[in-house]
């Protein structure tokens, strides 16, 4: 098992997905001689679940039956504990279309939170891609990381303990894309500039309906006048349309035109 | 940074190389082929000048149809003109405020003034331009450039700008797919590197290249088609190395029962391939009864000294003979070659262990569904898609009876565009119901043959009888 590849059968120190109903799923750390409860009774790992197939029906102790299925990033997204509110999928769906995340690329994201659009990124960006990811509260950091090790994709993430606004994202000139969803994303648009390969592209996310429609306005000229400390050349004003998508959120989309120019628009 | 070089080389326009052109919101997917014309909305260019230069770069059209790469400078917008108005009620819109005639911008046009300039011009002899709010000589300013820049911009394709492109320019041909659907069912499916996934989709082979630029090459994608052969040519577009085609294989749907009854012939001969055989015997003996009046076989003829005349008629026979073999032998191997794709394919579909099924057809997609989830591993994603609710609603509800899959999900999702300027953000317009409805869930494991399940439906609750009684 493992968050970026299938496999067949459910083994010890897996992490498995029980799909109780219709929006009831939870997720279930399998080891040898542990119980899960849940209503329908009580699931024994070592003789329901290891060995077992996963999509296997499992029937629990007081006669109901469960499904067990393998974790994906989706199944992910709608069980896991949350730290801070998560993006779901549609949104998640949208973003990773719109920053032409594909195997190989290479993200920086921040803040990292409950991890939930993190598992989707490692999903897409697997086996030969990296993911850089910044969260500046210790202990969701932490538990990210531990989170990332147990579904054995740590190899292709690095989380880092620190203020994007301030530090950056820990690289500089890697990234193919970068995504930034922070109380004050305009702080942080240096940084990302710095991070992005020459001809990356930007995606400046923000959460929140009505209090964010200033963020994508305040971003984009903050991303104008960062910009213009950066290089010689001069902003194009009129090539500055970023376009939002989405019905929970407001994006703004760039894509930093590898002349130096100015920041286009996305696509 | 020693990786700088290759990394340049990577960003750089090759020609042969499949790019997308752009202009505002229009796109044209085009190959750079030497000396070709091309039309892109209404103007005819030539892509020579594009190879070299950077992804990205916008160009700007010289009269002739060259490109030259645009000078960022003359990119920059006329300084704002301090004198503005505060509002429009002295404004009359009477259509006589432009002093420039059609025929004076035509004349410029034809001076090889630059889009820039012509905008400029048209700002000078504007009667109410100074008498605009700021923001409507922005507006006036932004909108003249769309006329009059002759610009377009050359882009590296990816899926998001070719679905762009498909839904702007020909939706009738991915139907109707809106490119914000397609993110989502690329992600419902967790189409990811290294599985194998199913697809049956009749959408010019534009979600069948999202796919693959998605498994970036590593993984299997085995296309169901439907009729005579594959449609693919949305994939090209993409510009793929040769590798990822080796990941693609195709298997025609009307096989399937075929496949599944495991009477599947790979290995015939193809029927026609025999009648061909036998015609080109045929020829032959015609041919050689031909030579014989003329006394011995061609050979010999060679070797005597006859004529010139019958020397040139017997060198013609043998060279349409050649070409007749020749042309048997290469349609031998072709043959050989599909019944071995074939074989690849069904090899592929036979282990029952695909990973993924994504479906986008103008097909009713009931019966293709309840065919392909057959093919499906347990606990796998699979995606329905198409242009209107009700052939959905059916699937729904026939799974819903047959079971093997849960978490059962029909969705739409609208897409709004917002305009982003300091003080002047607002959404643009709304797009609903344009965009088609999916269907997903998951595989799960078979119902075993029914009267051994004890436990359908979850047990009801213990009556407490024993506290009671007694």
């Amino acid at each position: 098992m493992s968050f970026v590849e299938y496999s067949e059968v459910i083994q010890d120190s897996d992490v498995a997905i029980i799909y109780l109903g219709h929006n009831s799923v939870m997720p279930v750390k399998v080891q040898h001689g542990a119980q899960t409860q849940t209503r329908y009774g009580v699931i024994r790992h070592s003789s329901d679940l290891i060995g077992q197939r996963y999509g296997s029906k499992v029937t629990c102790s007081k006669g109901g039956w469960v499904y067990v299925l393998h974790p994906t990033p989706e199944l992910w997204t709608v069980s896991l504990p949350h730290r801070t509110q998560i993006l779901y999928t549609t949104d998640i769906a949208t973003i990773t279309m719109m920053l032409d995340l594909k195997p190989g690329s290479v993200v920086c994201e921040s803040g990292t939170g409950s991890g939930s659009l993190s598992h989707a990124i490692l999903r897409t960006i697997a086996p030969t891609g990296h993911l850089h990811t910044v969260e500046f509260h210790q202990q969701r950091a932490e538990k990210a990381a531990e989170e990332f090790r147990e579904h054995r994709v740590s190899h292709l993430v690095t989380v880092r303990n620190q203020d994007v606004c301030k530090d950056g994202f820990g690289v500089m000139g890697a990234a193919d894309a970068v995504f930034l969803d922070i109380p004050s994303p305009w702080e942080a648009v240096g940084h990302a500039k710095a991070a992005l390969k020459k001809h990356g592209k930007e995606h400046v996310h923000t959460e929140g309906v009505i209090p964010t429609v200033l963020k994508p306005t305040r971003t984009s000229t903050t991303v104008n006048t960062s910009w213009r400390f950066f290089s010689k050349a001069h902003r194009n004003a009129s090539s500055l349309l970023p376009k939002i998508v989405s019905l929970s959120c407001c994006a703004l989309f760039g894509m930093w035109n590898q002349s130096g120019s100015g920041l286009v628009t996305g696509g | 940074m020693a990786d700088n070089g290759d990394d340049e080389d990577h960003y750089r326009i090759k020609e042969g190389d499949y790019v997308v052109l752009k202009r505002g919101e229009i796109y044209k997917s085009v190959q750079i082929l030497p000396k070709k014309k091309v039309i892109f909305e209404k103007q005819w260019i030539f892509l020579d000048n594009v190879v070299g230069c950077l992804y990205g770069n916008t160009f700007e059209i010289r009269s002739g149809g060259g490109l030259q790469l645009q000078n960022t400078k003359t990119t920059e917008s006329p300084p704002d003109s301090k004198v503005a108005g505060t509002d429009n009620r002295n404004i009359i819109d009477d259509g006589k405020s432009q002093k420039l005639t059609k025929d004076d911008i035509e004349k410029l046009k034809d001076q090889g003034l630059k889009g820039q300039e012509i905008v400029q011009q048209l700002i000078e002899n504007s009667a109410t331009f100074s008498n605009k709010t700021e923001y409507a000589q922005d507006k006036y300013i932004k909108k003249k450039k769309k006329k009059y820049e002759n610009t377009v911009t050359v882009l590296r394709p990816t899926c998001r700008i070719l679905a762009m492109m498909y839904h702007g320019r020909e939706p009738g041909k991915i139907c109707h797919l809106r490119y914000d659907t397609l993110a989502q069912m690329l992600t419902l499916a967790n189409i990811h590197a290294n599985s194998k996934v199913l697809v049956f989709e009749t959408c010019a082979g534009l979600v069948l290249g999202s796919i693959m630029e998605r498994m970036g090459g590593h993984g299997t994608v085995v296309q169901m088609f439907p009729g005579g052969g594959p449609v693919r040519a949305g994939v090209e577009s993409f510009g793929f190395p040769a590798r990822f085609h080796e990941t693609l294989h195709e298997f025609p749907i009307c096989h399937l029962n075929a496949l599944e009854a495991g009477t599947l012939d790979t290995f015939a001969k193809d029927p026609d391939a025999g009648e061909k055989e036998s015609n080109m015997t045929a020829e032959e003996e015609e041919v050689l009864p031909g030579a014989d009046p003329q006394g011995d076989s061609p050979e010999e003829q060679r070797m005597e000294t006859v004529s010139a005349d019958d020397k040139v008629q017997d060198q013609k026979k043998r060279e349409e003979e050649k070409r007749r073999e020749a042309k048997a032998q290469e349609k031998k191997v072709k043959q050989e070659e599909k019944q071995r794709k074939l074989a690849a394919a069904a090899a592929r579909l036979d282990g029952r262990n695909a990973d993924g099924l994504v479906i986008a057809s103008r097909f009713h997609p009931c019966p293709v569904l309840l065919r392909l989830l057959r093919f499906l591993s347990p606990s796998r994603p699979f995606v329905v898609y198409s242009q209107y609710l009700e052939p959905l609603i059916e699937c729904y509800t026939k799974l819903k009876e047959q079971g093997g899959a849960v978490s059962l999900k029909l969705t739409d999702t609208w897409l709004r565009h917002y305009q982003v300027l300091p003080n002047r953000t607002h959404p643009r317009l709304l797009m609903s119901g344009g965009g088609g409805y999916l269907l997903s869930g998951t595989t799960v494991a078979p119902e075993p043959p029914a009267g051994s399940t004890p436990g359908e439906e979850p047990a009801p609750k213990r009556q407490k009888l024993k506290a009671t009684e007694g």
